[in-house]
């Protein structure tokens, strides 16, 4: 590790009023900022103020909204550095150690030269296109300078002026928050719809106010290199700051989304939908809490309208904000609130500083252009530097790379079009439309199918095993039975089994699995696509029961990691009993069974015993047959036999 | 060398001056001496212990290179050239220095200066010498498939801004009959940029440029005045200042990593409480570099930042686009008339001798009269065109004995990619430099 010593951050308090109870409600949809007693919608992104209340009613002026910019920064999954032949995270060759995987290059060792990564190239056009940017056949490269001891070139490597891409869009699913968590012991059971913690996202667009989709512009995507990691060593007073370079020269995507976001919940929105997009996609991993997606926000308050001349001092007069045009009149100045690693984080630090903005501009003394880093302890922002101390990044064209053309050598294909044909796959929304559509399923089950890609080939290869089975045992089922069943299986039943292990394994840490932590990794089943599509199959065509393909599922998870189902049930003896005569036959073994002569003759008595003895009867064959019996028929040949002994009764 | 190659006399140096060897080398011809190197018999030099006896820059900032070649010590060595860093020491320590294409030879391994300048290229007694030298360490385009691991361009070359060019020794190189030199050059159009001809000029420089026109024709060679219009003499004297901000811009930028950290010396301050970190950075890095690094790093910064961007640097970019179109369009169509293209062009290396750097008669140096000797080399730099300095007035004759003869390097120069050719020109022109000084002399 190479250390170097510096005083620990003063950290200054600047904030006059008590805001810890802010975040006393953080569950709640709003908080209230005690002085002006304000509060902040996370749904509409406005802050009102209470004018009057008694104990039934409150009524409230809305006097200010957010307006949100957002930046992130998405570590691409590629097994090498952006300029090196350093292995990152996602090579086999990567040892974690501290400074173990960095190779001379990432540490900017005097002599070695960039070498673009094509595969860094490819991922960053499939994200873009995905998010309906505009490619720029040629980018540029330029240097960023700045001094941080874990910036080992002293600058960085991005693209300022001439973007990989530009103009683009991102349909965003509201984000829902996930619900509070009832006491540990009394966990509701599951119900099939709401199978999903993190599917925390709305599924019905019809049952809210808002809607489903909002759209936000996004002004470019670039290609950049990420820095090393600085980690903080207290001890006696004095603080050491340990760095790790095995995250330097990490290609990361940085997405810039125009101003056009206005509330906590829609930032929240905008993020976890690009972290699934780009999950799907499979060009990053989108772990937040490995550092693998950050973001950053702009936050800045606007009068609502009509009220804009009261508060004059607060305008934004930098002329040289890209997004002027934009921004609403009489908009505040903005504020940056760097590196937030979770979507509860991006909700409370927009919440604290709407509501800390709000607060300035009432009494008086606007907020100044800042940037400020998020406390996840006290849940507030705390200032790194105003605008006089920006930092004057001296950006340079990049003399040591060539502009880069997305051309044969890059792409391995001779247009970028063809490139695009055979490497950007369906997207998300359009694969959900397509499940529900042509298979019919529900929503929230094509949302956790299109979570995955690999996910949907599983899905469509269980679909496609099961036709075929039951194709060769000359059973017709609706195809859009079969896509439900499959789908229910694997959501509901395989799914759950997935997520159970991976928590005995992981122990009851779920603080991350509310921010979208993927369960659904196909690699994690022990049962693959054929045998849940075989095992489905034997489910429609009656071969077992559902309680008893629940049994098989459970051994096929479980213990036996091989065998398809059919033999397992035959192994087992699970197997649907669907003769009549065999069912019959089984009824009468039970009704004239000795030790059952008292029930049959209250049964033959009527009334009120018919139904009861029925019951009775039915518990004693279902046993006798070893829980194999169908039971809708089994019901049949029981009346059946009961007609036939005491004829008349019913 | 000057430290991080910054400087043009071999002054800026940790370890003290570099000496030019070429005034201890008085009494061996030089037809002997360029005999004896090829023969690995190394002349022996003896500097001797005289501190008054006046020292000639050996020129910058590939002193060592030069002056270890031009004493016999090496038979080639190796150089980069950022402005003139290679042909300058060449032409005052009496060899042939060429800087080719830039990008030709990989920068893989050289602690960058300026990396859009930097050039590496070769210091050698002969023509034959630096040309199958650059033949050896050119890059070689390779058609082998993509190695996975490394997902780069460019496998074989670890550079990406690696340029490939052709052989250029085949069969070129070989000693010629007298009677064949008529026809060496036969074809060949040399273009001579009237641009080129400053005030600056010493008569001595003049004469030499005048000779070598002669010697081309009559290897055979027509010489064409390249006229103003095609380069613009306005456009050759902004191109020293363009290049000092570019050349400062990237050296400031690629010698931020060097902050005691990681690279460069340690120096701890005296502890200050506040902003510890930034204070030892700096104390490291104004104790650690050179004062003419360090000149250079603040002007670098300096022209950088974001109210001098747009004014200096970009300045400078429209500056080395000009001069690059300039050049390009003279080659393709500034012949006689403005009909035929030109295939090389000559020009003087350096205008004037090696000062005297220290001794009894050693002159104070200003810092930016020094940028001065870099005039003729920094166009050619900008606009990335292969350039090889031979030696023209060699150690022979009467004029080495009155005290006032002074080394000059002549300069051939062509378009991209034009190493052949110019090599050629340089190989016919030192041939015949050798052989009627040679004849001279005896």
């Amino acid at each position: 590790m190479i250390r170097f010593v510096c005083s620990s951050l003063t950290i200054k308090k600047r904030l006059s009023t008590n805001k810890s109870s802010y975040f006393n409600h953080i569950r709640k949809k709003t908080s209230s900022a005690t002085e002006y007693n304000l509060v902040y919608n996370r749904d509409s992104g406005i802050v009102s103020k209470l004018i009057s209340h008694d104990d039934t009613s409150a009524q409230w002026k809305p006097l200010f909204r957010s307006v949100i910019g957002i930046e992130i920064h998405a570590q691409l999954k590629v097994p090498t550095k952006l300029f090196s032949s350093g292995p990152t995270k996602h090579h086999s060759s990567y040892k974690s150690e501290a400074n173990s995987s960095a190779s001379l290059h990432d540490i900017a060792y005097p002599g070695t030269l960039p070498l673009l990564s094509r595969s860094s190239v490819r991922n960053a056009v499939i994200s873009a296109t995905a998010l309906n940017c505009t490619i720029q056949e040629t980018s540029r490269f330029e240097r960023k300078h700045y001094n941080y001891p874990d910036l080992p070139f002293g600058y960085q490597v991005t693209q300022q002026r001439w973007p990989l891409a530009k103009e683009g869009r991102l349909i965003c699913r509201r984000y829902i928050p996930p619900p509070l968590k009832k006491s540990k012991g009394k966990r509701s059971r599951r119900t099939k719809e709401k199978m999903d913690d993190s599917s925390s996202i709305i599924t019905n667009a019809t049952n809210d106010d808002l809607s489903t989709f909002f759209e936000v512009g996004i002004d470019r995507i670039q290609l950049e290199q990420d820095t090393g990691k600085t980690t903080a060593v207290s001890s006696d007073g004095s603080t050491r700051y340990l760095i790790d370079f095995n995250r330097a020269g990490s290609t990361l995507i940085e997405i810039v989304f125009k101003p056009q976001i206005y509330a906590a919940h829609e930032a929240a929105s905008v993020v976890s939908t690009l972290q699934s997009l780009l999950r799907y996609l499979g060009t990053c991993d989108g772990k937040m809490e490995e550092g693998s997606l950050r973001c950053d926000l702009n936050v800045s308050v606007c009068p609502i309208s009509g009220d804009v001349d009261n508060y004059v001092s607060g305008r934004d007069d930098d002329i040289d904000n890209p997004f002027h045009a934009y921004l609403p009149k009489g908009i505040g100045q903005r504020v940056e609130v760097k590196n937030l690693n979770s979507l509860k984080q991006i909700i409370h630090s927009t919440e604290y500083e709407a509501l800390r903005q709000s607060t300035f501009m009432l009494n008086g003394h606007p907020t100044k252009r800042e940037t400020r880093t998020f406390d996840p302890k006290s849940g507030r922002t705390i200032k790194i530097r105003d605008k006089d101390g920006a930092v004057d990044y001296r950006f340079m064209p990049e003399p040591d790379l060539p502009p880069l053309r997305l051309d044969k050598h890059i792409l391995g294909t001779n247009t970028l079009q063809e490139f695009l044909d055979e490497n950007l796959p369906e997207l998300p929304e359009q694969a959900i439309r397509r499940l529900m559509n042509n298979n019919g399923i529900s929503e929230a089950s094509a949302l956790i199918i299109t979570s995955d890609r690999s996910l949907i080939k599983f899905f469509e290869d269980a679909v496609s095993t099961c036709i075929h089975e039951l194709e060769q045992r000359d059973k017709v089922v609706d195809q859009k039975v079969i896509s439900t069943a499959i789908a229910n299986w694997l959501c509901n039943d395989l799914l759950a089994l997935s997520k159970e292990s991976i928590e005995k394994e992981k122990g009851s840490n779920r603080e991350h699995d509310n921010e979208g932590n993927s369960y659904y990794l196909v690699e994690n089943f022990n049962v693959d696509a054929l045998r849940l599509g075989c095992l489905v199959s034997l489910v429609l065509d009656q071969t077992v029961s559902t309680t008893q393909a629940k049994k098989l599922l459970s051994v096929m998870y479980h213990k036996d990691k091989e065998s398809l189902p059919l033999d397992i049930a035959e192994r087992n003896g699970w197997r649907l009993i669907t003769d009549m005569e065999t069912l019959k036959f089984i009824c009468q073994k039970v009704i004239f069974d000795a030790k059952n002569e008292k029930q049959l003759q209250q049964y033959k008595m009527g009334g009120k015993h018919v139904q009861k003895m029925t019951k009775y009867f039915t518990g004693k064959i279902m046993a006798e047959s070893g829980g194999n019996a169908h039971p809708e028929l089994m019901a049949n040949a029981l009346r059946e036999v009961l007609d036939e002994v005491a004829p008349g009764v019913v | 060398m000057d430290e991080f190659g910054m400087g043009s006399l071999g002054t800026h140096s940790n370890n003290g001056y570099t000496v030019n060897p070429l005034p201890f080398l008085k009494d061996i011809s030089f037809k002997d001496y360029i005999q004896r190197i090829q023969d690995g018999n190394v002349p022996l030099v003896n500097i001797g212990t005289d501190q008054s006896r006046n020292v000639l820059s050996p020129g910058g900032s590939s002193s060592g290179s030069a002056a270890s070649v031009s004493m016999g010590s090496s038979i080639i060595s190796l150089g980069t050239d950022t402005g003139g860093s290679i042909r300058l020491p060449a032409a005052w320590c009496g060899i042939v220095g060429m800087k080719p294409t830039y990008g030709a030879i990989s920068r893989d391994g050289v602690v960058s200066y300026a990396s859009s300048l930097d050039t590496v290229g070769i210091l050698g007694p002969s023509t034959t010498c630096v040309g199958y030298t650059l033949d050896i360490l050119r890059n070689v385009k390779s058609e082998s498939t993509v190695e996975e691991e490394m997902d780069c361009f460019h496998h074989t070359v670890k550079d990406s801004t690696a340029c490939f060019i052709d052989s250029v020794c085949q069969g070129e190189f070989k000693d010629e009959d007298e009677d064949e030199y008529g026809q060496l050059l036969n074809g060949m159009n040399v273009g001579i940029p009237a641009a080129f001809s400053v005030d600056g000029c010493s008569l001595p420089v003049r004469d030499a440029w005048e000779r070598s026109m002669e010697r081309l024709i009559q290897c055979g060679a027509t010489i064409s005045v390249v006229s103003e219009d095609y380069i613009s003499p306005e456009t050759v004297k902004l191109s020293l200042p363009a290049y000092y901000v570019i050349s400062c811009a990237e050296a400031g930028s690629n010698l931020a990593r060097y902050d005691g950290l990681r690279y460069g010396s340690f120096y701890a301050p005296t502890p200050s409480p506040n902003r510890r970190r930034e204070s030892q950075f700096a104390y490291t890095r104004s104790m650690g570099f050179g004062r003419e690094v360090q000149r250079r790093i603040l002007a670098g910064t300096a022209v950088l930042s974001s109210d001098r961007f747009h004014t200096h640097y970009e300045g400078a970019a429209n500056i080395r686009a000009a001069i690059t179109k300039q050049f390009q369009h003279a080659f393709e169509c500034g012949g006689h008339h403005g009909t035929g293209g030109i295939d090389v062009m000559l020009i003087p290396t350096v205008l004037s001798g090696p000062p005297i750097v220290a001794g009894k008669d050693a002159q104070p140096l200003d810092s930016t009269e020094a940028f001065q000797n870099d005039v003729m080399t920094v166009p050619i730099s900008l606009a990335g065109l292969p350039s090889i300095s031979v030696p023209v007035n060699t150690l022979d004759g009467n004029s080495k004995e009155n005290g006032d003869w002074q080394p000059i390097g002549m300069q051939i120069f062509g378009p991209r990619k034009s190493e052949r050719q110019i090599l050629r020109a340089a190989h016919a022109l030192h041939s015949m430099v050798m052989k009627q000084d040679g004849s001279s002399s005896s």
